[in-house]
């Protein structure tokens, strides 16, 4: 598939730009880095930044809570991918940001995601329709569990969202599907 | 230093989860079933909306299931920048049921899925038709008017059919090589960033699954510019039987 990159993209050697996929996260020190996860649907991606040791970090969840797996409820996903559930993944970050020096006091935190993709579907499976939902609601509450308030969230709707977290300056962007990113400061 | 965690079965060469060699073959023996099942999937889209396409799957694996929707954009394999996943896309989503369950999805951009559907209503409709919701207008006299209720549905419902129709053939290709029964649902159609889209399956499958099969797969329609994809994601229990009934056939032809 040839897609054209969206052109108002940072040029590729002003910075160094971190893809974080699903079941992902980064925490990262370096000036030169802006963290991106692309194309959040019901997924949530969770940016957060130290003003000031300018260490940030960026997470990408794609479900609330470890599944139980009743072919084999030995398996624990949620320590094996902690980082692709919301639950396990907002304390990982955290922990992560801790360890490289960042204060959780002083953490700045946005978050953007939860929507209800392929809106029909999304209505007709009730199941895999809330997904979206339930993942805002651990996300905000494993946040408050750390003492932390987020100082922007962009949750729910039926459209795809991408966030970006710019380490130099703690600059949070969010853009819809085709349209300009808006900047969270 | 940039930190960057990966899930466990990344880690390593890189390479994803090693297969066995029963494994390897397996996945052979669905590839083979795909490429032809896809071949006759464009040969029916071909003649549906009357230009000369192909559908080819250059590559097929197990993927962990965090990387299926980088696996079927191929930037998990740097052939994409990971930006892909944000390009905004026109997604058919058509649902897969019955012995072999999952999901599968048609991407085009949106200028390509306009102009297919254009040129399937162009006998049925007057020829200017208007933008559909997210769709950009062509350069056709239809640009810049005013879009009714009708005409997008009339639009949305054009490619629902060229979705129902190419999934079909897929569908219908493989069961016929496998005597499995599998079926399809009514299609859905949106246009957003493709990763957005893609992730319903992996909402699905991450219910139960740690891996799952990827095909990356490349659709080029006639004189159009750009290339879309056709995303056929099994369930892991629909792929075991899809793979139990094509290890059947060969076996039985020895």
């Amino acid at each position: 598939m040839i897609i054209p990159p969206a052109p108002d993209l940072p040029a590729a050697n002003a910075v160094q730009t971190v893809a974080i996929g699903i079941g992902q996260y980064a925490v990262t020190r370096e000036l030169d880095t802006h963290l991106i996860t692309y194309g959040l649907g019901s997924c949530i991606g969770v940016a957060a930044w130290d003003p000031q040791t300018r260490i940030g970090g960026m997470l990408h969840i794609l479900l609330p809570e470890p599944p139980t797996n009743s072919a084999n409820p030995s398996k624990d996903a949620g320590a094996i991918s902690p980082a692709r559930f919301a639950m396990t993944g907002v304390p990982l970050l955290i922990q992560q940001l801790a360890k490289a020096g960042a204060a959780t006091e002083r953490l700045r935190v946005v978050a953007a995601g939860g929507a209800r993709m392929l809106g029909v579907l999304s209505n007709t499976n009730s199941v895999i329709g809330s997904i979206g939902e339930r993942n805002a609601a651990i996300v905000v509450a494993q946040l408050q569990a750390q003492g932390i308030r987020l100082i922007a969230q962009e949750f729910g709707g039926t459209q795809g969202r991408t966030l970006g977290l710019e380490i130099a300056t703690g600059a949070f962007w969010i853009r819809i599907a085709g349209a300009q990113p808006v900047s969270i400061r | 230093m940039t930190s960057r965690t990966l899930p466990d079965s990344d880690q390593g060469d890189g390479l994803g989860p090693t297969l066995t060699l029963r494994q390897a073959r397996q996945l052979e023996l669905v590839h083979r079933a795909v490429t032809m099942g896809m071949a006759r999937a464009a040969e029916q889209l071909s003649l549906f909306v009357g230009c000369p396409l192909t559908i080819e799957a250059p590559r097929l694996g197990l993927c962990p299931i965090d990387e299926l929707v980088e696996s079927t954009l191929g930037s998990a394999f740097d052939l994409v920048d990971w930006s892909a996943a944000e390009a905004v896309v026109t997604g058919i989503y058509v649902g897969v049921d019955g012995d072999v369950s999952g999901h599968c999805i048609l991407i085009l951009s949106p200028a390509d899925a306009r102009a297919l559907a254009t040129r399937m209503i162009a006998d049925l409709a007057a020829p200017d038709l208007p933008a559909a919701p997210g769709l950009p207008a062509t350069s056709g006299n239809g640009a810049g008017k005013a879009s009714t209720a009708q005409d997008e549905a009339l639009i949305l419902s054009a490619l629902g059919e060229v979705g129902n129709i190419t999934v079909s053939s897929l569908l219908n290709a493989l069961a016929d090589a496998t005597h499995l029964r599998i079926a399809s649902t009514c299609p859905a159609v949106v246009t957003d960033m493709a990763g957005a889209i893609l992730e319903w399956p992996v909402l699905d499958l991450a219910q139960s699954a740690d891996q799952a099969l990827y095909i990356e797969t490349r659709i080029t329609i006639g004189s159009f510019a750009t290339s879309g994809s056709l995303a056929l994601i099994p369930r892991t229990e629909g792929l075991a039987r899809l793979i139990a009934a094509l290890e059947g056939q060969k076996g039985g032809r020895r």
